[in-house]
């Protein structure tokens, strides 16, 4: 163990005595955050980086109990320094508007949307799902961001009062306190209760939206909580990519034969090296995180949580590095690969330009990044969600590293002696 | 120094189609400078590289300070130091940056290392650049830390690969003066060159490899004594010799004369003359008497439109000893 850890220190240190390397990948992130912080208007007052109320336009086709109940979320008073919603009735026209740049997002509740939570009269079975759907503009990420957790907040607590309902039905009819003919009249009374009232009403005791972080509290989501860890991850592909450098470059150089010259094994030595390149990349995703929040006051939210997403993140990015590396001829071409599957990952991850739901094969896509898991992760912390929020996309990064650690190590099997012999 | 620390039998390396290494047998001492001298690509790195656990033999045997190979892997690397023909340094890092990196591999620590550190860094004229980043450092400095990392740990048996390649006259000097010293302080030193003045200034014993076989052993005066009396005339030419000599051999319609093996013809008949060589600038013939055949090969080089600057004459050395052998010189 201590030869694994000498060699992973050594390499973390030869990364960082590199100081063309350093300001690539610390001072990179920040002057990029920075600077699409300023373009996006972060920095436009003197006050602290803020974003102001979000146009939203709501196109509610459906009428529903349920509609409005969700419309009154996002007309109610909680939420009217954070939105300004005005509701339309054609969706074209909601879409156009987005396309303009005249909203951040739309909201569209399809027909049948109300009725897709109530069970069936006759049958007393659920109704196919409607989807409401939010457009977002590109150009206003953070904002259609907000606009979508919102409705996917609703959505989710929309769900847990059918289940409920459901389970209500079960009892009632296992009891025998309701004859089945009569389940699917009771069904509908039940949601019909969970709905009915106002849509206020139900709103806040049944589909409250948590929005303390953003406005309750008075604190603000600022802009750069976004674009920080989107360039500290897209430069966190370049650190591996360095570090995944070395694996051929040391071979050309002669100091991988020197170790194995050494009483060291094959296994410590590549264990060094990989431990060497995950280390350089938490290092530096690491560094930037405090950088970030020493300069720009930013709360990356649960220390707990970003230590657990900075490590799944660079592990799973050292898996991407491990991979090129496992494939590329010569040092060359793992710069020239780490470089192209960099800026890749960061634009399929939205790094530079969110793509929301304008792009639904790209959002697809950028599954296969860590980009992407992760900044599922840091934008929910950073919007005061709790621990939870952190769970899927860890699972996601560390399930992405060990299927990459694998498919490299089969690829290095294959050319290990070419690799590790002089 | 009659106790062998190295024993190789038979060894054997190919690579596909190529046998690099045909069938090599010797031993090292303990306490002597074993030289394997030969031309690049003779097969001397790979020797080494099989002998220091990095290539497995395709065949055959060693012993080394008691452990096998193949076998006993981490008992071999334990009792070796390397020396590799590449500066095989991190040049980011300083030079006792490097020096702690492989001593912990070899499993110092502290003070200990800290102190050998200081040592070794005496030892090789560094101690005032110990803490420079190595990518300052001239070429020869470079080989001489790249010597120290070799001997952190003490080596019963140091591996020297070609470690004078490429440096000025000077740097070259300080290494082998520091080779030397590491023998009279008791080191065994397996030391690989193809220059015929190193073998011969360092060496107990040396092992002549051509094209994968060793070709002959023995001490300098043993094997000298393959070629007899002969002594070398060695010309030095204005223009590059093999060229010239091709041209030459050309223009005296004696397309014949230019044998595959490098060998020069064109002296041949003459008196005392036993054979020829081109080595850059250089044609090296071996005579019977130097006296006797120097008029008649310098009046044939200078009949030939051969531009001959100077002449040397040596007495019998490795050199011819190789050219005996195998009819080529050391750097053909």
């Amino acid at each position: 163990m201590n030869k694994i850890l000498t060699i992973m220190w050594k390499d973390v240190r030869v990364l960082f005595q590199d100081w063309a390397a350093v300001a690539l990948i610390i001072a990179g992130p920040l002057v990029l955050a920075l600077g699409l912080g300023l373009v996006t208007g972060a920095f436009s007052n003197s006050d602290a980086p803020t974003i102001g109320r979000i146009p939203v336009v709501l196109v509610d086709e459906d009428g529903g109990q349920l509609a409005a109940a969700l419309v009154d979320v996002l007309t109610s008073d909680d939420l009217s320094d954070l939105l300004a919603v005005e509701t339309l009735s054609d969706a074209d026209a909601a879409r156009a508007r987005v396309a303009a740049g005249d909203a951040s997002a739309a909201v569209l509740i399809p027909t049948g949307f109300s009725d897709s939570f109530t069970p069936d009269m006759a049958t007393g079975e659920m109704p196919a799902s409607v989807t409401v759907t939010v457009v977002g503009d590109p150009g206003a990420p953070v904002g259609a961001a907000v606009v979508r957790s919102i409705v996917e907040e609703f959505a989710a607590r929309a769900d847990t009062a059918v289940a409920g309902v459901r389970v209500g039905l079960t009892q009632l009819a296992g009891s025998g306190a309701v004859s089945p003919v009569e389940l699917p009249a009771v069904g509908q009374s039940m949601a019909a209760a969970v709905f009915a009232d106002s849509a206020a009403a139900s709103a806040a005791s049944v589909i409250r939206v948590e929005t303390r972080n953003v406005t309750a509290t008075g604190e603000s989501f600022n802009i750069l909580a976004y674009f920080a860890p989107a360039m500290a991850l897209l430069f966190l592909m370049y650190a591996v990519t360095l570090g995944a450098r070395t694996l051929l470059s040391e071979r050309r150089e002669g100091t991988l034969a020197r170790m194995l010259a050494a009483p060291v094994s094959s296994a410590q030595v590549l264990g060094g090296k990989v431990g060497g390149i995950f280390l350089g990349g938490f290092i530096q995703l690491a560094a930037l995180i405090l950088l970030t929040t020493l300069l720009w006051q930013l709360n990356w939210g649960n220390p707990l949580s970003v230590l657990l997403l900075v490590v799944a993140a660079a592990l799973a990015a050292t898996g991407w590095g491990l991979l090129i590396a496992s494939l590329a001829a010569n040092a060359g071409q793992i710069t020239s690969l780490g470089m192209a599957l960099t800026l890749l990952f960061g634009i399929l991850s939205g790094s530079f330009v969110p793509l929301n739901d304008a792009w639904p094969v790209l959002d697809w896509l950028s599954r296969i990044t860590p980009n992407r898991w992760a900044m599922d992760g840091f934008v929910a912390l950073a919007a005061g969600e709790g621990g939870a929020a952190v769970l899927v996309p860890v699972a996601a990064l560390l399930v992405m590293a060990a299927v990459l650690f694998a498919a490299a190590a089969l690829f290095f099997r294959r050319r290990q002696g070419a690799l590790l012999t002089a | 120094m009659t106790t062998p620390i190295l024993i190789a039998k038979d060894l054997r390396k190919t690579f596909g189609d190529l046998e690099a290494v045909k069938g090599i047998s010797f031993s090292v001492l303990r306490g002597e400078i074993f030289s394997l001298l030969g031309p690049n690509g003779a097969g001397k790195t790979t020797t080494i590289n099989m002998l220091s656990c990095l290539l497995p033999p395709t065949a055959g045997t060693a012993e080394i300070a008691g452990h096998a190979i193949p076998g006993d892997t981490l008992g071999v690397r334990r009792a070796i130091g390397v020396v590799p023909q590449e500066i095989a340094l991190y040049d980011a890092l300083s030079a006792r940056q490097n020096l702690e990196f492989w001593g912990r591999l070899y499993d110092m620590r502290g003070q200990a290392l800290t102190q050998r550190i200081d040592e070794v860094l005496e030892q090789v004229g560094l101690a005032d650049r110990a803490k420079d980043k190595v990518k300052t450092f001239s070429g020869g400095m470079k080989r001489r830390i790249n010597i120290a990392a070799g001997l952190l740990h003490k080596p019963q048996l140091l591996f020297m690969d070609e470690p004078t390649v490429g440096i000025d006259p000077q740097s070259r000097r300080r290494i082998l003066d520091m080779v030397k010293e590491l023998r009279d302080g008791g080191m065994t030193v397996l030391y690989t060159t193809h220059y015929m003045e190193e073998a011969e200034e360092l060496s107990d014993r040396v092992g002549i490899i051509d094209q994968g076989r060793l070709i002959a052993l023995g001490t300098q005066a043993e094997l000298t004594r393959v070629v007899g009396e002969q002594e070398t005339l060695r010309l030095y030419l204005a223009e590059e010799a093999g060229a010239a000599a091709a041209q030459a051999t050309v223009a005296a319609g004696d397309g014949a004369a230019l044998p595959a093996d490098g060998g020069l013809t064109l002296f041949n008949g003459l008196p005392g003359v036993l054979r020829a060589s081109a080595i850059d600038h250089q044609i090296v013939v071996n005579v019977a008497d130097a006296g006797e055949a120097l008029p008649a090969v310098v009046g044939r080089a200078n009949a030939l439109g051969l531009h001959v600057r100077s002449v040397d004459i040596e007495e019998p050395n490795l050199e011819a000893v190789f050219l005996q052998l195998t009819g080529r010189g050391l750097r053909d």
